[in-house]
Formats: structure tokens, sequence, C-alpha cells
């Protein structure tokens, strides 16, 4: 059942007990901290290109000092126009694509860990398919964005809710019975989903479910980046701090308890802090797959499997990817590319070679 | 070794990562280059649009230096949002697919750009310059394609959403008229009134009297259908069926959103339990057509039509045999449907002219020609009509 494609501490503490350079695990902690700063310079990097990139003219100077505006008052060189461009459809954008990057990657690493199974992604527990059943129905009852957002939030947490309960009363291998819970639930929501799509008006709200279902940024507004980022922050800053208890996770129940570290306690706050900010995430753009698979797997390479590098990293490539990937969903075409899409396009492949990479270990 | 072969995976991994990264930004960066390049064409056509409101404005200036307020006014759109519009428009956007085809019908000279690009038959109808425009996507609601940045930067001085009134709608309007600082307006339309939207639309983009053309042309065909229809009792209806997809087996069922204009005409035989209001109507089986067993039967565009005849499985079914099929013309639109719009109203006139000949003073010729010049402005020549009517004329 379990496929290792990466090196699993275990095997990486016999391969250093074999080796004879103690000072290697030292540097490889000095290497993948270097990774981690240069992870947070290259998303500083893409947040100013991507400020200063759009559709509509906004010269990096103007776009500089309307942001210097809300510091120290500048003289305006810019246009209204410009101005309501900039701080109502680009900068809530870019915000959200990095919060939404960032949590979903960390999800996703936290899960894997958590679930000692690196093919695990954030929607494993039935969270996209439960907001997506509940962006559906909202759409169908013509709640307007807000209603579908809300309805779309508290239908991912009460998937993720029904999963651990049904979970809770089964008998054997509880890490299974936990995933094989969550891909039944989902099963049910996305027929639900379909159920929808099959009676929903062509003209609007097929297309709208449609759209919801293949996730995108296109609507991103500033009200939607303030309500959800405190939730994100909580998610995110326990992930955080729970990272070196993440790691004990990953080496087995027994051995956690030997450390002093209840296996269970730590598993549920994990799971319940990666479920509220994939619901977050989710509820604002739509299902956006991969982020959450690849990312992880992307830092490992980097940083290795140590938590206390891999979540920091996650976070930082995560937010990094998602926001290179938007700037191309809006930046392509005068039209928009849903981002789901473009992010399936990097993630199948890297899937693919993940794959195919293990056969030669 | 096989320490130093794992920092050398762990490094490749690292470059090949920075690697992706790079491409991506180098790839969005090349598509905003090159999105600049297409959108000139745009830009200008805004640009021109902008100099003339200066000159509307000097003028205005001129004549009693009047305020920058009198400019505007305060609309009222049909889900009774109160807008502020400039009182000159001459730049306009549509919010989607059914509201770029009323707009083409009204203001084609005023759109900065298309919800969707239009393909080879329809930029023959409204022109070539067309085929420049950028297109920006649909707004739909909770999430759609629309690229607002694009459409910000073609400067429209509205947005205009046409169609049913659709729960949502005012919320969603709203936010996106926020967001962009653009105007955005809605303006009911619906097959039994096309003639009250583009009065309401000529009033706010000053076309007045194109508007009372078209609303005249739209009450007149709706009025001569419905008038020869009262003399001609259901039960003398032409038992029919709109079939459709590569095989022929989806129909648009009787009382579906999309077969308005069948049900306004004719005896529609398919009556399914769950009526799918989707442009591919509900999946049905040969069998229960053959139980049915229409009298008349008209076939998508794309569907089966060419080989029916000679398709053993479908002998047997009335329509078929007797030769009494056609296919519904889908240029510059479809006639009955995909989306239902204002492409209806050809719809409108050419089924029960093709059902009920006799009924009728004028020919399908007649009206084809006549919609086409009044809707599309566009002249049909004899090889066009010709081509048009192909398959959709008795034989």
């Amino acid at each position: 059942m379990e496929l290792v494609i990466y090196p699993t501490d275990e095997e990486t503490t016999v391969k250093q007990g074999v080796q004879t350079s103690p000072p290697s695990a030292s540097a490889t902690a000095r290497r993948a901290r270097a990774v981690v700063v240069a992870l947070a310079v290259l998303m500083a990097a893409a947040i100013s290109v991507s400020l200063l990139l759009g559709r509509y003219p906004i010269a990096p100077g103007e776009a500089a000092s309307m942001l210097a505006n809300l510091v120290v008052p500048q003289a305006p060189t810019w246009t209204e126009q410009q101005a309501t461009l900039f701080f109502n459809v680009r900068l809530p954008r870019v915000l959200l694509a990095l919060m939404v990057g960032c949590c979903l990657a960390v999800a996703g690493a936290a899960y894997q860990g958590t679930f000692q199974n690196p093919l695990v992604s954030p929607d494993i527990l039935g969270a996209s398919q439960g907001a997506a059943f509940g962006a559906a129905v909202a759409i169908l009852l013509g709640l307007g964005s807000v209603g579908v957002s809300l309805l779309a939030f508290a239908m991912a947490l009460f998937t993720v809710l029904l999963v651990l309960l049904i979970s809770a009363r089964a008998k054997g291998n509880h890490m299974m019975v936990v995933v094989l819970a969550g891909v039944m639930v989902s099963s049910l929501f996305q027929a639900g989903v379909s159920y929808a799509k099959l009676v929903a008006d062509p003209t609007d709200e097929l297309a709208d479910i449609t759209y919801w279902l293949m996730g995108s940024l296109t609507g991103a507004k500033m009200s939607e980046v303030a309500t959800v980022f405190p939730i994100m922050l909580l998610g995110c800053g326990t992930l955080f701090a729970l990272r070196w208890r993440i790691n004990i996770l990953t080496m087995g129940d027994e051995e956690a308890a030997t450390m002093g570290v209840n296996a269970r306690a730590v598993r549920i706050v994990v799971i319940v802090a990666a479920t509220l900010i994939t619901a977050a995430s989710v509820c604002v753009t739509g299902m956006i797959g991969w982020v959450g698979l690849v990312i992880p797997h992307l830092c490992r390479m980097l940083v290795g499997p140590d938590y206390r590098r891999l979540i920091p990293a996650s976070m930082l490539m995560g937010a990094t990817f998602l926001l290179v990937v938007d700037d191309i969903a809006r930046l392509a075409t005068t039209a928009e590319i849903p981002i789901g899409i473009l992010t399936a396009f990097v993630g199948a492949p890297f899937f693919l070679f993940l794959i195919t990479r293990k056969k030669k270990l | 070794m096989r320490m130093a072969l794992e920092k050398k995976l762990r490094r490749a991994g690292a470059l090949l990562a920075a690697a992706a990264l790079a491409l991506c930004l180098a790839v969005g960066a090349g598509g905003c280059a090159g999105g600049g390049d297409a959108d000139a064409g745009g830009a200008a056509v805004a640009a021109g649009a902008a100099a003339e409101q200066d000159a509307g404005a000097a003028a205005a200036d001129g004549a009693g230096g009047a305020s920058a307020d009198a400019g505007t006014y305060e609309f009222t759109d049909d889900l009774g949002r109160t807008v502020t519009l400039p009182t000159t428009i001459e730049a306009i956007c549509p919010s989607g697919f059914t509201a770029q085809q009323v707009l083409l019908t009204i203001a084609p000279e005023k759109m900065v750009g298309l919800a969707q690009e239009l393909n080879a038959e329809q930029l023959k109808i409204f022109g070539e310059a067309f085929a420049d425009y950028p297109a920006f996507g649909a707004v739909l609601g909770a999430k759609d394609d629309l690229n607002r940045e694009a459409v910000a930067a073609a400067a429209p001085q509205v947005i205009i959403d046409t169609g049913e009134a659709k729960k949502g709608a005012k919320e969603d309007l709203d936010a996106l008229q926020e967001q962009l600082g653009i105007p955005v307006v809605f303006i009911e339309a619906k097959l039994s009134d096309y003639g009250a939207a583009y009065e309401r639309l000529g009033e706010m983009l000053g076309v007045q009297e194109r508007g009372a053309e078209l609303a005249a042309y739209c009450r007149d065909a709706y009025q001569t259908t419905e008038d020869a229809m009262a003399g001609i009792p259901a039960d003398q209806r032409v038992k029919m069926a709109y079939l459709l997809g590569e095989n022929g087996l989806n129909a648009i069922a009787k009382t579906s959103f999309q077969g308005a204009v069948m049900d306004m005409v004719a005896d529609n035989v398919v009556m399914v339990d769950d009526v799918s209001g989707k442009g591919n109507g509900n999946e049905i089986s040969l069998e229960q057509i053959a139980l049915w067993n229409p009298e008349l039967i008209i076939f998508q565009s794309g569907s089966i039509y060419n080989t029916v005849g000679d398709d053993p499985a479908w002998a047997g079914i009335a329509a078929i045999d007797s030769g009494n099929y056609y296919q519904v013309p889908n240029d510059p639109y479809c006639w009955m449907n995909n989306p239902p719009t204002v492409n209806q109203l050809m719809g409108l006139q050419w089924l029960p002219r093709l059902l009920y000949p006799d009924a009728f003073d004028d020919s399908i010729e007649d009206v084809t020609r006549a919609y086409y010049q009044t809707m599309y402005r566009y002249d049909l020549s004899d090889q066009e009509l010709a081509d048009l009517l192909q398959d959709a004329v008795r034989k």
C-alpha cells in the first residue's frame, strides 16, 4: 500500500549511520535553511513582478507610488481608473493567489505527513468535493457569490467532520479507514455535484458550476481576502507551530509515544488546521488541484523530508507557484484560463515523473 | 557514494524547480507582451471612442460651461439597480454570449470587445473587423472567465448584460461594477418582447432610431406568428421533434427553456419527466422516437440530417419515410436555440412557415431576407439565401 517515493527519516538515519562524515546532518540543515531563504527571495521577486504585470496599462512607477501612497501621501500621477483597477482587481488577486497557494501546499504537506502517504492531497478527506457540492447547491439556489462561498466553506467542514465521525466508528487500521471514508464520502458528493449539473440551467448556472469546479482567482475581491485571511493565518500558524511534531507523526504512534508526543491529539489538531485552510481556500477560488500534492514533493527534493524545513518551504513555494501560474491565467489571453486547468497541466506530468522515477530507486 | 548521488539528485531537483518557475515567469511575461500587440486594435477603438468623448465634452463646455456632472444621469436597469451612466455612450462591452448577440444587432460600432470570438461565418455577417477584437470571456456569477483587467483596458463606458433576470444577479453585477469602476447594467430580453429590450438599449446608447426599428420589427414578427397560430387549433398542429447530437438521439423536450419557439407553433412529441434546459436537451432512445412517431423532424446542424435517410435503423419513422425532415440553419447563429436569444426570432418566423405554409402571406425566403437585413444589416445574395435554406424548406 505504502509507496515510498522519497527517503523516509529512518532510511536517511541509516544512511547517515553508514556514512563516516558526522557534520553532514548539520550541513544538510544549513543548506535547507538557505533554500528556504532563497524561496522567500524568489517569492518577493514574483510578487513585485506580478503587481507590475497586467492587461490594464499601469506603469511600474505609478504602481509603486500608488502603493507608497498608502503609507506616505504622494502626488497622484495615476488616474482614478488605474487606482480602482490596481486596488480592486490586481492587488486582491495577487494576495489571494499567494494565500491560497501557501495554504493548499502546506495543507498537502501536513496531510501527507499525518497519513504517512505521499499520494495524499488536501482534498483527501472530502473537503473539496463537499465544498463543490455546497457551491453547486448555492448556485442553483441563486445565492450570489457570497452565499456560494459561505455554503462551500460550511459544506467542506461538514464533509470532513462526517468522514472523521464515520472513521471513528470503524474498526481496523485507523489511518486507512479515514482515507477510505474520505474517498467514499467524496464520491457521494461528487454524484451530488453531477446531479446539480444535470438540473442546472445551461445558459448560466451550468457554466457557473463548471467554472467553479475548474477553479479560478478571476473574481478575487479585497473583501474575500480580508474574510479568509484570519482563518488561513490561524491554520497556517498552527501547522507551522506543530511542524516538529508532524515529523514525529511520520515515525508512527509508538515511536511518538516514547518521545512524549500524543500522536492522536497532534493528528487531530493537524487535520483540523489543514482542513480549515483547505476549506477557506476552496470556498473563494473553487477547486484548484495538484498544488497540494506537487509542491510538497518538490520541496522534499529541495530541503529533504524534515518537516521543520518542509513546512516553511511548502508555504513559500506554494504561494510563489500559484502566483506565477495565475499570472499566466490572467495574462496569456484576453479571456481567462481557469487556473485549475493550468495547475493540472503542471501537476499531471510531474506526477508521472514521480511514478517513473520510483522504478529506478 | 550514495550520499553524493542523493545530493546531486536534490541539486538537480532544485535546478529543475527553479527552471520551471523561471519558465513560467518568462511565459507569463511573453503572454503579456504578445497580448499587448493583439490588443492594439481594441485599444485603438477605445482611444477613438475616448477622443470622441472629449470632443463631446468640449462642445458641451463651449455651449454653456456645463459642470462635469452634466455628462451623466441616473439609469434604473431591469434589476431595479440605479446606475450612473454617461449621457453619451460610445464604447460598450457585452457581459456574455447572449448580450453579445443582442449588441451585435443594435450597436456593433460601439463594441470595444467580445465575450467570445466570432467564427468565419459570423465574421462574414458582422464584418471582418471583429476578427481583431479582443474576447474577454463572460460574466456568470460565482465564477467565470471574464478577464477584468482586459475589459478595463478596452475602456468601455458601460458593460451590458441581457437575458432573463436571475436570482443573485443584482449582487453579482454590483460587485463587478464596484470592482472595475465601470457601470454594469442589466436589460431584460425575452422572446415575447425583445422590442422592449431594443427600445431601452436604443435610449441608453443614443441610437433611438435603430432601437425603434428593431423593436418594431421584433414585435411585428412575433405578432404575425401569434396571429397565424391563433387560427390553428392545438389538435391540428404538426407533431414534430427537434433532434440533435451526433446520433440524433438528443431532443429538445416540450416545455424546455430551449424549445420555446416549438411550444408556440407546434406539438412537440418529446415529453419527458425531467425536462432538461441544457443546450443539448434530453437523451432519448430511437425506440422512444419510433413510439412517438413524429410527422416532421428538424435536426440541428452537425447532427445526422445527411445520413438519416439511408439509415435502416430510422426507417419506419413517419417523418423520415415521408422525407419530411429538415436541418436548422446555423449561420450566424442557430435559428432555434443555442443560446436562445434574439436568434430565436428567426426560428419563430421560419418554423411556422415550414409547418403551415398556407397560413402566411409571405414565404420563408421573404422573412429570411428581411431578418438578415433588419437585424444584421446584411443583404443576403440569392446564392447565400439558397445555401442557407438548402435543407430548411420543403422540396
